[in-house]
């Protein structure tokens, strides 16, 4: 990390740390980036390729995070290895065709969010060759649910929104999903939470609502029906926040979170 | 055994932790984008609070052999908030097949009285062309300078630069990367407006014969000289026959007619495929340097 003021050093960061997470394998660095993280943190991203030596392993993906202003490593943070749960795997031994690219903060919830794309067994036509892939969004987790949770308990769901500040949010839930873009809000904000009874009563009045604090984080509980039937049912979640209270216009929408009813 | 299970069903929010937030699908075999390739972010350029971005993408037009399509990209500004044109930009047959050399296209946003415009050039098209980003009108191309009297005519464009508004017209304008016939590497600036080429500039070999430069990379830095225009900063690296190692140097170009007015060597090679960051930010320090001390 170079000062911008004088061109100075201010940190060096040995990347070998990376590597000493996974000995045997090739750790390539790529595209890095800046992010916010949690109480105004900054941090630094990188995004790695680890690069199995042995034959037959597809490379996986993740970002190291260091801390932007000495340098530190914190953590090595793994991209999904699936597309779940818009598809259940990616075509292809090697489904990181490209690299990932950082857009900035499209969504304006205070986080950067990274493009990638992925091979998917849609339309393949074997005198075509070209493969058929998607264009994926990735975006820091701004909603987070139970993996699981039993009939009769309540259900937390957190959400931290660092631009959301004072703003009403609303939590949206559905027992389907829609990969292809489900319910759209406002211009064009696709929750991929399909029609379901759920939704439809989370959307009326909306009974799942708070205000973001200061920091944009605000927690939402939810009763689940003390019925044995609901078991296996996922919960697909999307909190959308509000531009201020009264306002119809959308701030964001928080990334999906599920959960199981076990 | 409990608290496991528990610490396993929770998950934190605000952990750095990537999700697949949303995505675009192939939609159709033809017609509909077929391929997602690129994406690129480009700052808040609207003033709406959220980066505009680009995808770039591939349409099938044809499925049957042989396979014809489109390039196309794609403007947003925000996840599912306004998006801004979609342009065709590339008919081509070629362009996947296996000796095709189909390569990324270079772009930048210009903002101008005329609303935001895009320079755009791709492997298909040697040149540089303009379109208007609401619309998707094809506003022109670049007219190619005269012919540089040691190395011919430009025959390709490659990366492309906001400038800033070096001739403070109002639009903004291109400091481009170009090749002369014979390979060899020239920096240019485009001129956002008219779309021609006021200035080209290119570094000979320093020792004594024409062998093209490698690794340009410019960046454009703010005004440097005072002078009231951008300045760019371009790193050449060549190959020093004596030393048998490349050599790298960084030369300070006005932005607004290309006289050069600083000039470093780093004696630093730079590695055949990129300049570092870190490298340039240090050649930055020493321009400046340059710049004060007057050599």
């Amino acid at each position: 990390m170079s000062s911008g003021l004088d061109g100075s050093s201010i940190w060096e960061s040995n990347w070998r740390v990376v590597e000493q997470l996974f000995p045997g394998d090739h750790c390539t660095p790529d595209k890095f980036s800046l992010y916010h993280h949690g109480a105004g943190q900054l941090l630094l991203a990188v995004v790695f390729e680890i690069d199995s030596l042995t034959p037959g392993v597809r490379s996986t993906y993740g970002t190291a995070c260091f801390n932007a202003s000495d340098g530190s490593f914190i953590e090595f943070v793994p991209f999904p290895e699936d597309l779940l749960p818009w598809f259940p795997d990616p075509s292809g031994s090697d489904w990181a065709i490209q690299h990932f690219t950082p857009l900035g903060d499209i969504d304006r919830d205070g986080f950067i969010e990274l493009f990638h794309n992925a091979p998917l067994p849609l339309y393949d036509d074997p005198i075509v060759p070209i493969v058929p892939t998607a264009g994926l969004f990735y975006s820091q987790r701004t909603l987070a649910l139970p993996t699981t949770i039993a009939p009769g308990s309540v259900l937390q769901a957190d959400i931290l929104i660092p631009t959301g500040a004072g703003r009403p949010c609303t939590l949206l839930l559905s027992t389907e999903f829609d990969n292809t873009g489900g319910l759209v809000l406002g211009e064009d904000w696709r929750t991929h939470l399909a029609a379901s009874p759920l939704l439809t009563m989370s959307l009326a009045n909306r009974p799942f609502s708070t205000t973001l604090d200061p920091q944009g984080e605000g927690s939402i509980q939810v009763g689940v029906p003390l019925n044995p039937g609901l078991i296996g049912t996922t919960l697909y979640a999307r909190a959308v926040v509000q531009e201020t209270v009264g306002s119809p216009e959308i701030w964001t929408v928080t990334t999906l979170a599920m959960t199981e009813i076990q | 055994m409990l608290d496991l299970l528990l610490l396993s069903a929770t998950i934190q929010v605000g952990d750095p932790d990537w999700m697949l937030q949303d995505l675009l699908l192939p939609t159709a075999p033809v017609g509909e984008e077929k391929r997602f390739d690129f994406g690129h972010g480009h700052g808040d350029l609207t003033g709406s609070g959220f980066a505009s971005y680009q995808v770039s993408s591939y349409r099938a037009w044809q499925t049957a052999q042989p396979p014809w399509g489109v390039n196309t990209t794609g403007f947003y500004s925000g996840l599912g908030v306004s998006r801004f044109a979609h342009l065709d930009y590339d008919l081509t047959s070629t362009e996947y097949s296996p000796s095709g050399n189909w390569k990324e296209p270079e772009s930048c946003f210009l903002p101008s009285p005329l609303g935001l415009q895009i320079a755009l050039q791709t492997s298909i098209r040697d040149t540089v062309r303009f379109f208007d980003t609401e619309s998707g009108i094809f506003l022109g191309e670049v007219t190619p300078p005269p012919d540089h009297t040691i190395f011919g005519p430009i025959i390709l464009w490659a990366g492309l630069f906001r400038a800033g508004d070096v001739d403070l017209d109002g639009f903004e304008d291109v400091f481009a990367q170009a090749y002369a016939a014979n390979g060899v590497r020239v920096l240019a600036l485009i001129d956002g407006q008219t779309r021609t080429v006021p200035w080209t500039h290119y570094e000979p070999f320093a020792y004594g014969d024409f062998i093209p430069t490698r690794n340009l990379e410019p960046v454009p830095w703010d005004d440097l000289n005072g002078n009231g225009s951008r300045d760019l900063v371009a790193t050449f690296s060549t190959y020093d026959p004596f030393a048998s190692q490349f050599i790298g140097f960084q030369v300070a170009l006005d932005g607004f007619d290309g006289s050069v007015f600083g000039k470093i060597n780093s004696q630093t090679p730079s590695h055949m495929g990129t300049t570092s960051v870190a490298g340039m930010s240090m050649a930055m320090v020493s321009m400046t340097s340059c710049i004060a001390l007057g050599t």
